[in-house]
């Protein structure tokens, strides 16, 4: 295909980066070197009050994407709510999520719309606008079977998955392990950093987790803390905060194994790269996307979401070293047969 | 309707609402029409009372405002609220309709009694400078400093200045109880309106209908029986009927009972004694329902008069009806769109006069009076029914529901026309248009 001019239209919450942001920064990567022109608009996204939500969806309908200073924009890619509501003449879809808090976290103890009290009404106009505008798209694709499910659950919409790669996927290595479990992700009551610590507090072997990752509030780090504080844990516990790249592949490859038991995931870069480190992972029956890579005592654990039944599957691969690089190494290899490719995804997307 | 259509056709409402036994009509009018509403509905009701008719809760479930949380109330189907004048009744109600979106049923129109005194109430004059403003522009904000230092009355206000809209500025939908209403609300194209008749349910047979018509003629010739009642403000015009009672010659021939709650009685006492009317009048005060029932029985005539009128439907008129009893109107608001056979008109710039000659016509010709009690009974048979307003009420609040997303489009509208004024006031500007169609392309499917 010959050179585009490609816009990837994404939103961005200021001061926060993390997958969506990587994922963004990746697909403008991949389609510089297949020789496009791409470029990143992002919107400023702001969720509360509620209301602007829909001043942010109605800036994205007014905004004109299809020329830029007098040149043509051959394609849009949008990512995320609201700004793949933005309307191009060809434009396709790369869904990584809508806006959960209407949908999947309606009714999830973490959601919020639900407990405005105009939440309803907005919950509604999200949901028409993404009934009515998603489907003016060339083509619609997700970035994981689970994404896939809610738009086709809530919305009636068929979108298929796109599987792409994490960043740097060819960096990643292997190392003899040392005596902790990884878990990298921003500190967000989503991510389910305070369950790891309740089964902390339960296990029976002397196990260390490093946490990386900063976190979107202050004051949800010091909850933390001070959790692993009162449950007597501290010596159990390093907060690594944000680490470099380099970093954070190190601490993968030297790991016994990786924690990632979010709710819901959309996708979850996590698991990939602990596959991509041959690790294998711990998570949860309700964390989503990670389910479409775990598989139970293959390619790591899938603990219920309890405090208890975590901290029983953090014992066993504990204990079971051997038994932890075994289901790293089918994670690494299962990663492999999936054939995870940029090439293949922006082949879709450019279609 | 068969169980299984039933069930499908089944909404969850919110209902808030004053409950009985609380003094008010809107009360009783809430007891009239759960019971037909709950066919169609899951009905949960939100009270602020300490006390209620323990037969409500065969109708829904009633629950103590304390324990509202928004999570309930957005999973919960549509929430209807119920907005009339009084404001201990409707402060409560009206604070949580301008936070949670839902319907509201206006039971009057002109509501600067409840604004009014909400704001004096908490001395909230800047807020209430600013709503003035905002409605009623210059005019507004000086109405509203001369009323705060009590130089008009609330009456006045009330007329020239209605609010209405306020009471609706987060509303899903609106029901008005008449063509007055309606006439002033669907034409601003904001919400979507219901007129439905105010229901009434008839207490009394047509048998008992007969007899109460006989003895009211066996008795007009010796004594006549005059009757008001229900909350009486000073719109209620009481002091203009004494007057016409105290010019009329043949006042001996009358007596007027005055029941319900008075909002000035020594006042009024003081006038009844001015005009040495203390042998045909008395204020009984508020008594319990059976007693005015036989109260309506033995009278002849009643007055239902308003001025300025409030934009409500009648309650009181339709009891009046039930009891077969002719009544004196004025000829405004709602009561001016009756038929002339079901009332007799009062013009409120001919007041005095137009009583007088009414009750002069009485005494000549009660038959004629008898067949406007029987026709106001017809009358409120045919258009007056629960069932028909229940049915129609549960529908709209569907359709409503299915459109919700209507709110918040109108919402966005104004706020992006408010900005886009800030560069432009002409309202052909293609961004006004530009605005508006990404409006509607958002919302398209639900609207």
């Amino acid at each position: 295909m010959s050179n585009l001019r490609i816009v990837i239209a994404t939103v961005q919450v200021p001061f926060v980066h993390g997958g969506a942001e990587i994922h963004a920064e990746e697909l403008r990567a991949a389609l510089c070197r297949a020789g496009h022109d791409v470029d990143i608009v992002f919107i400023p996204f702001k969720w509360y009050p509620p209301r602007r939500i829909l001043d942010c969806m109605l800036a994205c309908r007014l905004f004109d994407l299809s020329e830029s200073s007098g040149t043509k924009i051959d394609r849009l890619i949008g990512l995320r709510f609201p700004a793949y509501l933005i309307p191009h003449p060809h434009k396709t879809l790369w869904i990584l999520h809508q806006h959960r808090a209407a949908y999947d976290m309606w009714d999830n103890q973490m959601g919020d719309l639900v407990h405005d009290p105009e939440g309803a009404v907005v919950r509604s106009s999200i949901m028409a606008a993404d009934k009515a505008i998603i489907p003016e798209a060339r083509a619609v694709y997700t970035n994981s079977g689970n994404v896939s499910a809610r738009l086709k659950k809530y919305c009636d919409i068929d979108a298929p998955p796109l599987y792409h790669p994490p960043r740097n996927a060819e960096a990643f290595y292997t190392a003899p392990a040392k005596d902790y479990l990884f878990f990298p992700s921003r500190l967000w009551p989503v991510k389910r950093q305070s369950l790891v610590l309740e089964a902390l507090a339960k296990v029976r072997e002397s196990v260390v987790v490093y946490f990386a990752g900063e976190a979107d509030s202050r004051s949800y780090e010091f909850e933390l803390k001070n959790m692993a504080h009162k449950l007597g844990i501290d010596h159990r516990v390093r907060w690594l905060g944000l680490v470099s790249e380099k970093e954070k592949i190190e601490l993968y490859a030297k790991a016994i194994g990786v924690l990632y038991p979010p709710i819901d995931e959309d996708y979850g870069y996590v698991t990939l790269e602990a596959m991509l480190a041959g690790k294998p992972v711990i998570t949860c029956s309700d964390s989503g996307g990670v389910l479409e890579f775990v598989r139970h005592r293959e390619t790591g654990l899938v603990a219920e979401a309890t405090a208890v039944s975590l901290a029983q599957a953090i014992d066993e691969l504990w204990q079971n070293r051997e038994k932890a690089a075994k289901w790293g190494i089918a994670g690494r290899s299962y990663y492999q047969d999936c054939n995870i490719t940029w090439q293949k995804v922006i082949e879709k997307l450019l279609i | 309707m068969a169980k299984s259509d039933r069930e499908t056709a089944y909404i969850n409402i919110n209902w808030f609402c004053p409950l009985s036994p609380a003094k008010t009509d809107i009360a009783h009018y809430s007891s009239r029409i759960l019971k037909q509403l709950c066919e169609y509905a899951k009905i949960r009701l939100w009270t602020d009372q300490n006390k209620w008719d323990s037969a409500i809760e065969r109708i829904g479930t009633v629950c103590y405002k304390n324990q509202l949380k928004w999570a309930g109330l957005n999973n919960d189907g549509v929430a209807v609220y119920h907005i009339g004048n009084n404001p201990d009744y409707h402060t409560w109600i009206w604070r949580i309709s301008t936070i949670h979106p839902g319907i509201v049923v206006l039971h009057d129109y002109h509501l600067h009694h409840l604004f009014g005194g909400i704001f004096k109430s908490e001395g909230n004059s800047r807020e209430y400078y600013k709503i003035m403003q905002y409605y009623y522009g210059l005019q507004g904000i000086n109405a509203a400093q001369d009323f705060w230092k009590d130089k008009v009355t609330t009456e006045y206000m009330s007329e020239h200045f209605p609010l209405a809209e306020y009471a609706l500025k987060n509303a899903l939908g609106v029901v008005v109880h008449n063509n007055y209403s309606f006439k002033k609300i669907a034409p601003k194209n904001r919400w979507p309106v219901a007129l439905l008749p105010l229901p009434y349910q008839p207490c009394i047979e047509l048998e008992t209908v007969t007899q109460l018509l006989h003895n009211r003629l066996q008795t007009a010739h010796d004594e006549c029986r005059l009757i008001t009642f229900g909350y009486l403000g000073p719109n209620r015009r009481i002091a203009s009927i004494l007057e016409a009672l105290a010019q009329l010659r043949s006042r001996f021939r009358f007596l007027l009972d005055i029941y319900g709650q008075v909002w000035d009685a020594e006042l009024l006492e003081k006038k009844i004694a001015e005009l040495n009317l203390q042998q045909q009048v008395t204020i009984h005060g508020y008594v319990e329902e059976k007693r005015l029932s036989e109260a309506l029985n033995r009278a002849h005539l009643a007055f239902n008069l308003r001025y300025p009128t409030m934009g409500e439907a009648s309650g009181t008129q339709l009891r009046i009806w039930d009891h077969a009893l002719p009544s004196l109107v004025t000829r405004i608001g709602w009561y001016a769109e009756l038929p002339s056979d079901v009332v007799c008109f009062v013009r409120p710039e001919n007041e005095i006069n137009d009583i007088i000659s009414a009750l002069k016509r009485f005494i000549e010709d009660p038959h004629c009076f008898m067949a406007m009690g029987q026709h106001g009974k017809k009358y409120l048979e045919k258009w007056h029914d629960p069932k028909d307003y229940a049915r129609s009420l549960a529908a709209f609040v569907k359709e409503v529901y299915a459109r919700r997303n209507m709110t918040t489009a109108f919402d966005l509208a104004v706020r992006a026309a408010a900005e886009i004024s800030i560069w432009t006031d002409n309202v052909d500007d293609a961004q006004f248009i530009r605005c508006s169609s990404a409006i509607y392309d958002l919302f398209k499917i639900a609207t």
